[in-house]
């Protein structure tokens, strides 16, 4: 090879990277991936807080036999760990997947690195990271795990473990401390919807995995959040936690204690 | 001036060719391209400039107690704290920029800030129902985020830095810019709000960057949880 012909072919590789430069810069770089960015939110025609539309497409979980009630306590059953602050009452977190189901949309906030998926009720957002890690060998158990994606074509799918111990699960399932769940998101319909697969697994509770798809409908790009606020200090349904009074400033004391009979004295004042 | 490219210097002239387009292609990118202040944030101890407001005087005649008490009983009770509280909680705030919305989120009692980037106006304040982070919407002036942000009510941890506090009368303008390499990032808050201050009031944090490595961690904050509300309660001990 000449001179000649070695500068022609440099000069080539120059402008091609110079094209595709200018191409990605005159897109706006955009993802190659499909884009589920905005709010979703599930609909259900029977009006409001009916839930039917969602859990009525929902198989039964293949629960273990012999798993006790969800509703009972439960602290020490192996499948749930330690109970955990996330059961709804009392403005206690709405624990994974309540919101996934709730009548609130979710807002999806996509990045290459990092997709957030945020929440209107308490529970906060999950982080779903995209930038190639693995979980944690010693993972902080939180209500909505410990979250790592991919893409397999144009399906996002996100492996969460992690969890806090003893919440529902759509179907009467449960997760537990070590319980691992599988999302699979797709967009379908020109981006009007949403679907998503659901596969939970953990030996201790299912006897295969427990999996069902729920699907969202766009909002308008207009849509905006709400603040969902909640405070047991102030509303009335939220006075009593297991029939025990939690108004006052000694009666959440009895929380580290087995719940009494009959309402305690409250505390003599401070000298 | 004419080019001259015979085949002799076909080399040459598809060299000075591909310069240009190189050129034009990186100016291109640089041109559209704005910051990306993603990443976990946290504030040190120097990281704050706050002059003290000037209150109007019936802000400053304000009843303190009542401030006091309202704010015990919103920690106290796991109430949503709410801007600028959520901006400076002790914890690193998370910032994610995405094409549309950057969202902030907090380790304190707070929802997630939802900043619209995609040219909306705010809502009609006829229709809003106020919050204790408000509604904002962003653009971009130069390389700085600029903020914009109405529509709070009072509820949650409401005091504002250097003096006054958040209610339905407040408005936020806010001010990001990255600084040291991307390593910083200056946050320039200015409140308006005529019943509470006189002029506007702005002050200054700069938060340090922390690894790309960092994970999000989940607060929870439990009204039932019996040894925080025996801490909040209970007046500290000396030895005895």
């Amino acid at each position: 090879m000449n001179r000649i012909s070695i500068e022609l072919s440099i000069a080539r590789v120059v402008l091609s990277l110079g094209s595709v430069l200018l191409a990605a810069g005159t897109l706006g770089a955009q993802s190659p991936h499909q884009d589920f960015s905005g709010f979703w939110e599930p609909k259900y025609t029977g009006g409001s807080g009916a839930f039917s539309d969602v859990f009525g497409k929902v198989d039964r979980a293949p629960l273990v036999p012999g798993l006790p009630p969800m509703q009972r306590p439960s602290g020490e059953h192996p499948a749930y760990g330690a109970k955990d602050p996330v059961d709804g009452s009392a403005c206690r977190v709405l624990a994974f997947p309540f919101f996934m189901t709730s009548s609130p949309p979710f807002d999806i906030l996509q990045r290459d690195d990092e997709i957030l998926i945020v929440s209107e009720r308490e529970g906060g957002s999950r982080h779903i990271y995209m930038d190639g890690r693995s979980h944690p060998s010693d993972v902080e158990h939180t209500s909505n795990g410990h979250s790592i994606g991919h893409w397999e074509g144009d399906t996002l799918v996100i492996d969460t473990v992690g969890f806090l111990g003893f919440a529902g699960v759509p179907g009467g399932g449960r997760r537990g401390p070590n319980t691992h769940l599988v999302e699979q998101y797709k967009i379908v319909d020109s981006g009007e919807h949403l679907t998503v697969r659901f596969s939970w697994e953990d030996p201790a509770i299912y006897t295969k995995p427990h999996s069902y798809t729920l699907n969202y409908y766009k909002m308008p790009k207009d849509t905006y959040a709400f603040e969902d606020p909640c405070d047991s200090g102030n509303a009335k349904e939220y006075q009593s936690v297991n029939g025990v009074s939690v108004i006052g400033a000694t009666s959440v004391y009895r929380q580290d204690t087995p719940p009494a009979k009959s309402p305690p004295a409250p505390a003599a004042p401070v000298k | 001036m004419k080019a001259n490219c015979t085949p002799r210097k076909s080399a040459q002239c598809m060299a000075l060719l591909a310069s240009f387009v190189l050129i034009f292609a990186a100016r291109s990118n640089a041109q559209s391209a704005t910051p990306d202040i993603s990443g976990f944030w946290e504030l040190r101890y120097w990281s704050r400039n706050i002059p003290k407001a000037t209150l109007t005087p019936a802000a400053a005649n304000a009843d303190r107690q009542a401030q006091a008490e309202k704010e015990f009983h919103a920690i106290r009770w796991c109430n949503h704290v709410g801007v600028p509280f959520m901006m400076d909680d002790g914890s690193p705030i998370d910032v994610r920029q995405s094409k549309n919305e950057i969202a902030i989120t907090s380790q304190s009692n707070s929802p997630v800030r939802h900043i619209y980037m995609d040219g909306r106006q705010h809502p009609s304040i006829d229709t809003f129902d106020p919050t204790t982070l408000g509604n904002s919407i962003g653009r971009w002036s130069g390389d700085t985020l600029v903020v914009d942000t109405m529509g709070f009510n009072d509820a949650g941890l409401n005091a504002i830095p250097g003096g006054g506090v958040r209610g339905e009368n407040s408005h936020l303008i806010e001010q990001y810019k990255l600084s040291g390499e991307g390593r910083k990032l200056q946050v320039t808050f200015t409140w308006i709000d005529d019943k509470m201050f006189t002029k506007p009031h702005t002050y200054a944090f700069m938060y340090e960057k922390l690894p790309s490595s960092t994970t999000a961690r989940e607060w929870l904050c439990d009204p039932m949880d019996g040894a925080r509300a025996r801490f909040l309660i209970d007046p500290p001990q000396p030895p005895k």
